[in-house]
């Protein structure tokens, strides 16, 4: 479904992503791991367009997304770290908004968004001003604007940052349940309790180069040899790189 | 003290360390940007001198009404200076996070308002200052002052600029005041009536034209720099733009204690001004900022969104691309307060210009090269009207989809498709606003030259738009939400020189042309209007090179990372 090629990404004499490599399947929930400045962010906005490779290529369906930006796009939903609406619309216009950008008429959208208020538990506020919107909120419209298209891929960088512990556990609900129906999710987080509990399978960056890319059961077995800890494991293993 | 000089050196620190991040983009841009600012420089100090020269040697208009004439320009200014300030203010002082942060901490609120409002009077003035030193050169270059009189005449700007940003911060603290009152609609109109309503008194009371009439009457004493303050409105010698052209005008007289009595008034009203700022900013400014915080609240729970004709919902004739970014872009506008109320005030001077331009006649003038003067100069205002749209309305428009354009990046929509809807709104404004004083202003000429008008205007106005797209998109803030501090930035500077450079282009080719027309209109001779459309080749060519690279720029800037 997506693979990352000798992905690089440069800011001057800085590599914040150093030709990494990877495969992510159809139908699995990919968790995308690492400390802060590891590479994460910068990765996926490669992916979803919003930074450009220095070098390497990214292949969605085999489609370089470099090359065709409009057809590879058409496939991803991505709900970025900071849930940055436009604040003088309502929820129900920016998801207006999203769905005509993915060329979808207006009786789907107006489904998809009946669809999105049920499931997201939005329809108290959907017709209020973003502006007035909590970080919760935002995030709860921006990850109904990704799904309104019905994505192959989804790309999620921190998808539980600003959510409450309901909220948390309505989008893991959500995520398991989409790639229980085929969809791919790419999930970039530093909780490593979301990954241990929906992932199937993981992958560790840090300082821009993959130290780590398995399934879950292999974090598993890991963690077993740490004393069932899985926070001490990651700090090893991200230690073991800076040494 | 301490504390407001410790804020104040962090400000500054950061300042330096964001305006001098380097890269070799970096040094192209600014470098770019320095050649055309110092172009620019020696352009308007030629300029002016160059103006005085015609107007007081070859028009023969006198050092007063040559004053004069300078007054109501500086009105124009001082009136923009204070509206533009009330609006820069709020957002300055009531909307910045920097406020909203600094309120959180140990710091007298007096303290607050009085680092914002540095930061108000500074923001963007080092352009200023910069073209009106240029222009201030070439008119003491011209009359032939001494240092002395040159420093004593930018000394005199200072208070005069204090002067108009004052009035638009005490106005903006008793406006917030009057709004707990009586509620916004009723104090915003009331606030559009008094400003329009004043503009129009005085343009009534002291129309340029009733001025020159009145001192034609004592010809041919009006070139031998006789004093005719007598025949001045009583209103209008309580002015701080007569004071300063009054100044100006003792100055080259070489009179200092007449001037000096102009500057000290000034200087006082300035201070006065200041004074009565500091005291009700250290009196209301907390106040104002909770009021503030109330009204904003009560008005977003009273609001219920109307499904206007631009909803979602509707049906649309679009493309559902197209139909989204327009539709979002509009909605972004009209709900934004400081943008409608701007445009409606820009609608209704545009109004006011178009009406006031078709009802001037001067077709019977007996002097063809004064007729060319004047058709020349309401050319060369209407270009610089449609520079002024463009600038405000169009330059702003990258940078307003701010942080949240991450949306529009990340989907499948072509760049160039975010660029034509983009632009498709405010350009066919400007477009009918440029094609309406065209064909007001100039059908006393006769068909043939309203034709040749509107087509300069139409490659005008594109190329306009073009230049502040283009550098608009260079110069992309996604941070400020602000349009009119996006408007007064340095890219907007940058845009509106350029702009500047291309209309005195355009009115160069034109002045041969022009006169020829006059002329055989005066000596009932035939004219070939063969002339008229030659210069169209190097318009066009110049306005498509302009066209092609300003796309290219903003098409670029949009591929940028983000």
């Amino acid at each position: 479904m997506l693979e990352l090629k000798e992905l690089e990404k440069k800011f001057g004499n800085f590599t914040a992503v150093n030709k990494i490599n990877l495969k992510v399947n159809k139908g699995q929930l990919f968790g995308f791991l690492g400390p802060n400045g590891a590479g994460k962010t910068t990765t996926i906005k490669m992916i979803c367009g919003l930074l450009s490779p220095s070098y390497g290529n990214i292949f969605l369906d085999g489609i370089d997304v470099w090359k065709n930006p409009i057809e590879s796009k058409m496939k991803i939903g991505y709900i970025p770290d900071q849930p940055f609406v436009y604040d003088k619309l309502t929820g129900r216009e920016y998801l207006y908004f999203s769905g005509g950008l993915f060329k979808l008429d207006k009786k789907t959208i107006k489904l998809k968004i009946e669809e999105q208020i049920e499931t997201l538990k939005i329809g108290n506020w959907i017709d209020k001003r973003t502006e007035e919107y909590s970080q919760g909120m935002k995030q709860r419209i921006v990850i109904a604007s990704a799904f309104i298209h019905n994505p192959e891929l989804i790309i999620v960088d921190e998808p539980m940052v600003g959510l409450d512990p309901q909220s948390a556990f309505l989008v893991k609900k959500i995520f398991k349940d989409k790639t229980a129906n085929g969809t791919t999710i790419f999930m970039s987080t530093h909780s490593l309790n979301v990954v241990e509990e929906i992932c199937t399978h993981v992958s560790i960056i840090n300082k821009g180069s993959i130290i780590l890319n398995d399934s879950i059961d292999t974090l598993h077995r890991l963690k077993v040899e740490k004393n069932n800890n899985l926070e001490e494991l990651f700090i090893q293993l991200t230690n073991e790189e800076d040494e | 003290m301490n504390q407001i000089i410790h804020i104040l050196k962090y400000k500054l620190l950061s300042y330096i360390r964001l305006e001098s991040k380097f890269s070799i983009s970096y040094l192209i841009k600014n470098t770019g940007s320095g050649l055309i600012y110092a172009a620019f420089t020696v352009g308007a100090f030629f300029f002016s001198k160059n103006l005085i020269r015609f107007l007081i040697q070859d028009i023969r208009l006198g050092l007063f009404l040559m004053h004069e004439l300078v007054s109501i320009v500086l009105f124009i200014f001082f009136m923009s200076v204070v509206l533009g300030n009330i609006i820069v203010a709020y957002a300055t002082l009531f909307k910045s996070n920097e406020v909203n942060y600094l309120i959180t901490k140990p710091i007298q609120p007096t303290k607050i308002f009085f680092i914002k409002f540095l930061d108000n009077f500074f923001y963007s003035s080092s352009t200023l200052l910069m073209i009106l030193f240029a222009l201030l050169a070439g008119y003491a270059v011209y009359f032939e002052l001494s240092i002395v009189s040159f420093v004593f005449l930018i000394l005199n700007f200072i208070p005069f600029m204090l002067t108009a940003g004052c009035l638009g911060v005490i106005v903006l603290l008793i406006l917030i005041r009057l709004v707990n009152i009586f509620g916004v609609t009723k104090v915003v109109s009331g606030m559009v009536i008094v400003y329009l309503g004043s503009i129009v008194l005085y343009f009534d009371s002291y129309s340029p034209l009733l001025l020159v009439q009145t001192m034609l009457k004592h010809y041919p004493y009006i070139d031998r720099d006789t004093y005719f303050s007598h025949l001045l409105p009583g209103f209008v010698q309580f002015l701080p733009n007569n004071w300063l052209s009054q100044s100006a005008f003792w100055i080259v007289k070489n009179d200092f204690t007449n001037s000096f009595k102009f500057f000290q008034i000034q200087f006082a009203l300035s201070i006065l001004l200041f004074v009565i700022a500091l005291y009700l900013g250290h009196r209301w400014f907390f106040n104002a900022w909770l009021l503030n915080l109330k009204i904003t609240s009560e008005f977003k729970l009273r609001r219920k969104e109307i499904t206007t004709f631009f909803g979602f919902e509707r049906k649309s004739f679009f493309r559902s691309q197209v139909e989204s970014i327009l539709k979002k872009d509009i909605l972004m506008f009209v709900r934004e307060p400081s943008q409608i109320i701007h445009f409606l005030i820009l609608l209704l001077l545009t109004i006011i210009f178009i009406s006031s331009v078709s009802g001037i006649k001067f077709v019977g003038i007996g002097n063809y090269n004064l007729q060319t003067i004047i058709y020349l100069s309401l050319t060369l205002f209407k270009l610089f009207f449609i520079s002024t749209l463009s600038l405000r309305f169009i330059y702003p428009l990258i940078s307003l989809e701010g942080q949240s354009f991450w949306k529009l990046k990340s989907s499948p929509v072509k760049t160039n498709t975010i660029l034509k809807t983009k632009l498709v709104l405010f350009s066919s404004f400007i477009l009918l606003a440029g094609f309406g004083l065209s064909v007001l202003s100039k059908t006393q000429f006769g068909i043939g030259l309203t034709i040749f008008s509107l087509i300069i205007t139409m490659f005008a106005s594109v190329t306009m738009i073009a230049i502040n797209f283009g550098i608009g998109g260079l110069f992309a803030n996604y941070k400020e939400k602000n349009a009119i501090r996006l408007s007064s930035s340095q890219g907007a500077t940058l845009a509106f020189l350029l702009n500047i450079f291309y209309m005195l282009f355009i009115t160069m080719l034109m002045f041969k042309p022009v006169s020829e027309f006059l002329l055989s209109r005066m000596i009932h001779f035939t004219f070939d209007f063969i002339s008229f459309y030659k210069i169209l080749i190097p318009v066009g060519v110049l306005s498509s090179l302009i066209i092609f690279f300003s796309f290219r720029l903003a098409y670029k800037s949009l591929q940028k990372d983000f």
